[in-house]
């Protein structure tokens, strides 16, 4: 056994002898979870030792998916990088799609159309929607509840099927360009995302009905996985992980991007901190998402999607039949980029897991020089091995599944 | 947690840059006060602050970040290793970033410790943020930064025996075999190996032409 443990690195003391209160002496054991463990959420590996069914201590074993996405987006044009950003987090690919062009255009210095903004901030919330279904599905299934599983990804599959007309893919979207929006809304958009969110608060009732008062559900979560605010802070937990433990901290609200500070809607804060908290929290950060989605349908002006920056954003296919100009500017932003002047950005973002934003470093030359994610998934298993400590180690599982990780981010 | 403000009272936010970049000068005169010349470069950008410091007094800048009154950076969004290789700057080669946010004064700020050496090395803040101890692992393994006082600074992303740190700039990519089989280490990256060896190595045997 200790074999197997050896690679994570610290030393282990399988058989080490401990005394619990009554006085009788017994030995700790080794068990190892995953990586290929329907629980983890992905290819994670968790080394526990268990003295009795107490965690006393957990080590987690990461990249298993590793394959270098921040360098690979070094040797890519600004506008292809895109296409790595929704490959790291699959479940939130439009949010992080806006993590990384945010830092770009403030680069370049780019006005966006209100138009793209609006849709910008519509899309990035049904983003939210889409995620926190995915974790309350796989949450519940975690727990032993399926049919929550099943009602969730039948909303879900609704909105990915907005995300697919919109770009033409369902999940891997790279539908935000820098400067706006790959290609314009589709016609029957508002309609759809309308018939969406009209419907979309009597299913989170729905799901409601079926957790939370569910006294076996409750027994499963309540006072389980807690940490407090301070801990959480030093963890660095930020999004509804943070929340849940009585920080009334939410980006959109703090700093505010895209216009956030124009909608409407509030911030879920409880205290508990524990596993049925946070379920509580992103339950209530659906409903304010549908909220904002709402709002943005009803305010979503008319207009074009792109910039008017002909140097950057590629013009109109047609209008390279007539246009000399344009057709040297698709040239060379097809062959070459655009530069993006010297400097470093970053613009953090309110992400489905917390806060999510690129660190772009630009040497003045078409390809980022460094794209450093700050990925929260990281950071949130992370705290995973902290948190289980003292912990049963049946509810190893309910506290994996509450933090919210997608190990593509953990990896990059 | 009473420093933490309630919601309702959050929705007067900054409209423009200057009160973002006012709040920031208030953190660099506070740091400019209390250490004087460990300040190597403040430079603004946007709503952004970044202060370079000298690497030999980041525990002490840290630290006063963290806990001072006015200051409360309690947060540690995120730490990277920068190679400033190709990048054009005088300076060490390598520098370590610090992103830094307080949420009680929802400001931000980045600090960089600039660093030579091989390898190259600052302290470790992992004392100072609990969060910190990934991020550096992952510092250190991808770009080979060490951390002095780390409590347990191992590779974290690459697999075990994995040689080299591969986001360095002159990381040689594009040969690194991929490699499923177990008992066998990884064959070595090389560095400055152009494209043209490169293909030339890797270029199929000449076929014999049909024709005759």
């Amino acid at each position: 056994m200790t074999e197997i443990l050896d690679d994570i690195g610290a030393p282990w003391t399988e058989g080490a002898a401990v005394e619990d209160e009554s006085g009788l002496q017994s030995e700790t054991m080794v068990l190892n979870m995953g990586p290929q463990h329907p629980s983890t959420h992905g290819v994670l590996r968790l080394a526990l030792e268990l003295n009795g069914e107490t965690v006393v201590r957990a080590e987690a074993d990461i990249g298993y998916l590793h394959t270098g996405m921040e360098k690979t987006m070094e040797a890519k044009t600004y506008t292809q990088a895109i296409t790595v950003t929704d490959r790291m987090d699959y479940l939130a690919p439009l949010s992080n799609n806006l993590a990384y062009v945010l830092p770009v255009e403030k680069l370049l210095g780019l006005e966006i159309p209100p138009r793209a903004e609006t849709a910008r901030v519509l899309l990035a919330e049904l983003t939210r929607i889409a995620s926190h279904l995915v974790w309350l599905g796989t949450h519940a299934l975690d727990l032993g509840a399926m049919t929550v599983f099943l009602y969730c990804f039948r909303e879900r599959e609704q909105i990915l099927r907005i995300f697919e007309r919109v770009s033409g893919v369902r999940m891997m979207t790279s539908y935000f360009r820098i400067g706006g929006l790959a290609r314009p809304l589709y016609p029957e958009f508002e309609e759809e995302v309308w018939a969406f969110v009209n419907a979309f608060p009597d299913r989170v009732d729905e799901y409601e009905t079926l957790l939370t008062e569910n006294p076996i559900f409750k027994r499963r979560t309540v006072g389980v996985g807690a940490f407090t605010a301070e801990e959480a802070i030093d963890l660095g937990q930020t999004g509804p992980n943070l929340r849940a433990c009585g920080v009334a901290h939410d980006l959109r609200r703090a700093n505010p991007y895209c216009g956030y500070e124009n909608y409407d809607f509030e911030v879920p804060v409880l205290d508990g901190g524990d596993v049925y908290d946070r379920y509580r929290v992103r339950m209530a950060e659906m409903r304010e998402s549908a909220k904002i989605v709402r709002q943005a349908l009803a305010r979503l002006p008319d207009g074009p999607v792109l910039a008017d920056a002909p140097k950057i954003v590629p013009p109109p296919k047609e209008r390279l039949r007539y246009d000399m100009e344009a057709l040297i500017h698709h040239f060379l932003i097809f062959t070459h980029g655009f530069d993006v002047p010297k400097g470093e950005a970053y613009v953090p973002i309110e992400g489905p897991r917390g806060e999510a934003g690129f660190y772009i470093v630009s040497d003045g030359g078409p390809k980022p020089y460094k794209a450093k994610l700050r990925p929260p998934s990281f950071i949130n298993v992370q705290a995973l091995e902290k948190v289980v400590v003292g912990k049963l180690v049946a509810d190893v599982v309910a506290i994996i599944a509450s933090l919210d990780f997608v190990l593509g981010e953990v990896d990059r | 947690m009473s420093e933490i403000q309630e919601p309702e009272s959050q929705t007067e936010v900054p409209e423009a840059e200057e009160p973002a970049v006012a709040l920031s000068r208030t953190t660099v005169d506070l740091l400019r006060g209390r250490f004087g010349d460990a300040l190597r470069a403040v430079d603004y950008f946007r709503d952004e602050t970044t202060v370079e410091i000298n690497p030999d007094r980041l525990l002490e800048v840290c630290g006063f970040l963290r806990d001072h009154a006015d200051l409360r950076y309690n947060l540690l969004a995120d730490l990277c290793g920068l190679d400033r290789l190709d990048l054009g700057v005088d300076g060490p080669r390598f520098a370590v970033v610090y992103n830094l946010y307080s949420i009680p004064h929802r400001r931000r700020l980045r600090l960089k410790a600039c660093v030579d050496g091989d390898p190259p090395a600052v302290d470790s803040v992992a004392s100072l943020w609990t969060s910190a101890n990934w991020h550096e692992r992952e510092a250190f393994d991808l770009m080979g930064i060490e951390f002095k006082g780390h409590p347990h600074l191992e590779r974290i992303l690459t697999p075990e025996g994995f040689e080299g740190h591969p986001h360095r700039r002159d990381f040689d990519t594009g040969n690194e075999p991929v490699q499923f089989t177990e008992g066998q280490t990884y064959v070595r990256a090389r560095h400055n190996t152009t494209i043209e060896q490169y293909v030339n190595e890797y270029r199929e045997p000449e076929r014999e032409s049909d024709d005759d």
